[in-house]
């Protein structure tokens, strides 16, 4: 067969494979021109679904008291109002949990400034902060549950918008959100809304909903016993939400495995925002919660593998092994600085991860760092970086990560 | 209109100017291109899942310009442009996304199946020169004439010819089968 019968009996094939497979509704194509003019009018905000519900934090102690948590719930309301025009200012905090020790900004809470057809969807009895761009953020009791309170962003007609909801130390920050919360978000292409959320280390249950029916995976869990925390995240099609009339709500909640009601740990790390969504860094955290550069420290006769990226469904070519051996790095005092160095240069890139290596003792007077893949080095490793000891110190003399 | 896809500029995608559903003559065309324009961005993205992305990006594209673009002769040469504009980002936004699925594992969705024989077709056009690859794609999968190919492309029919035919010569070789002769 010469190579235009074989290109051609490709075209052939290829043209049935798509012709035969369902494709998206012509229909998608507004509601994503709708999503481009709010990401525009969002000035580079994410885009994040109309309301994070956060509940399950229960002060019942007052401040320094026991804080428990029996379930985490999100009940997400989407309007559909016309948006408004304008800019999100991210310098004004939001409202924000019933804690004397957050400030409440009760100036915002003009709810005549609530544009008609919202106004039903805000309780009463919530505090509210309405940005020029049309974004509204609020705070309220939980309807369901006294001592839970509610934390609502919503941007007409699907969407809301915001940098960051956690500490107050980035973005439009909410100081004092407690550390089990949720946050939602669309992925950077808009192809996926995913969510995040953090939780009590003992947390084993965590179940999301879209809907009254689609139930959402929850595919990434993040065990983070030195902080306490677990972390974890999902996603599904945007065209999931796009489809459905609004409002859709979304429903998560975390139990502890016996049904018995969680202890939290108490208040104080930080977390920044799932802005970047599933084209974040390799680390792969939505929360990240910088772990220390070194979380471990073995020795081994060998060094782990470094896997290799499997792609997936649909990706016939998934990126190569990366790394390179380094024959003239800096000498430095110490092998911690040395992969310091590495980490601070020629791996500077967030797409690296800067921190939770595993430190490998080989008795050659070599050592290795890696990140271990899954949180475990019996799978394998994600980045390994080999030191070895120099005249004057210790220098880099190779590192590799998986194309992933 | 001379039958040349007008240009694809960056400042053509801010366009905010409302919008309201449906537009006239658009959904047809989508009903009618869709499925055509995705199979070219998975051909030279090499992504069947990100295909529909980059395919609904187009349209979105012309969408938000319909006015105009339903005015042409040809607006599926104006979509097959951008989707061929764009195939690089796409390649770079597939990478991305397999970082994404070692992460998160494998997930369920619906992508088209095709041989090993085509996949590797496919993957060897990919490899070529990109101007080689997209004339590649663009001539056999939409079995555009060569004048069909170089409107959308926006050169020479003889650049069309040439890019075709060094595109073959390689291809021959790395697919281990016959230059064929026919003398496009």
């Amino acid at each position: 067969m010469d190579v235009d019968r074989m290109i051609r009996d490709a075209a052939l094939e290829t043209q049935a494979a798509f012709s035969e497979r369902p494709h998206p509704p012509a229909t998608r194509i507004a509601n994503r021109a709708a999503v481009h003019r709010f990401a525009s009018m969002a000035a580079g905000a994410v885009l994040v679904l109309a309301t994070i519900g956060v509940a399950g934090w229960v002060a019942s102690g007052g401040p320094g008291g026991v804080a428990q948590m029996p379930t985490i719930t999100t009940d997400t309301a989407v309007t559909a109002t016309p948006p408004p025009d304008g800019s999100i200012d991210t310098t004004s905090p939001p409202t924000t949990v019933p804690d004397s020790t957050v400030p409440v900004d009760d100036g915002l809470s003009d709810r005549s400034a609530i544009p008609d057809g919202w106004r039903d969807d805000f309780p009463e009895d919530g505090r509210f902060l309405l940005l020029d761009s049309g974004i509204a953020f609020a705070a309220f009791p939980n309807p369901d549950s006294a001592n839970q309170w509610s934390i609502t962003i919503a941007k007409a007609p699907h969407f809301v918008s915001t940098h960051t909801f956690g500490p107050a130390d980035q973005g439009v920050g909410m100081s004092g959100v407690p550390e089990a919360w949720i946050l939602l978000a669309f992925s950077d292409d808009l192809s996926e809304f995913v969510l995040a959320g953090i939780a009590p280390a003992d947390a084993s249950t965590i179940e999301v909903a879209l809907g009254d029916a689609e139930q959402v995976t929850i595919d990434r869990v993040f065990e983070r016993p030195e902080i306490g925390r677990t972390v974890f995240a999902g996603s599904f099609p945007a065209r999931l939400l796009l489809e459905l009339e609004p409002p859709v709500p979304v429903h998560v909640s975390v139990t502890g495995a016996a049904g018995e009601e969680l202890e939290l740990p108490e208040i104080g790390h930080q977390s920044s925002s799932i802005r970047q969504g599933y084209t974040g860094p390799i680390t792969g955290d939505f929360f990240v919660i910088p772990p220390p550069l070194l979380t471990d420290s073995i020795t081994a006769e060998s060094l782990p593998e470094v896997v290799s990226c499997q792609g997936g469904p649909g990706v016939d070519d998934p990126p190569p092994n990366q790394g390179r051996e380094i024959t003239d790095g800096d000498v430095l005092p110490s092998a911690r600085a040395a992969l310091e160095g590495l980490l601070a240069g020629e791996l500077s890139d967030s797409r690296y991860p800067h921190g939770g290596y595993v430190e490998i003792g080989l008795g050659d007077d070599s050592t290795a760092y890696a990140f271990p893949l899954n949180g475990n080095l019996e799978d394998g490793a994600v980045v390994l970086i080999e030191v070895a000891r120099t005249t004057g110190g210790w220098t880099v003399t190779s590192w590799e990560t998986s194309g992933c | 209109m001379d039958g040349r896809a007008p240009a694809e500029t960056e400042s053509e995608f801010q366009a905010d100017e409302p919008v309201i559903w449906p537009l006239p003559d658009f959904e047809a065309f989508y009903e009618r291109e869709f499925d055509s324009v995705a199979a070219l961005a998975y051909v030279l993205s090499g992504s069947r899942m990100a295909s529909d992305d980059l395919a609904q990006e187009a349209f979105l594209a012309a969408y938000r310009r319909w006015r105009e673009i339903g005015r042409y002769d040809n607006p599926g040469a104006w979509v097959r442009r951008v989707v061929a504009n764009r195939s690089v980002s796409l390649v770079r936004r597939t990478l991305v996304r397999s970082r994404a699925l070692i992460r998160l594992g494998a997930r369920t969705e619906s992508v088209p199946e095709m041989s090993p024989d085509t996949v590797d077709v496919w993957r060897a056009i990919r490899r070529l020169p990109r101007r080689q690859a997209q004339a590649t794609a663009l001539y056999y999968l939409h079995d555009l004439s060569l004048d069909g190919v170089a409107a959308v492309l926006d050169c020479s029919v003889e650049t069309v010819r040439t890019h075709l035919r060094r595109a073959r010569k390689t291809l021959a070789r790395t697919l281990d089968t016959q230059e064929d002769t026919d003398g496009r």
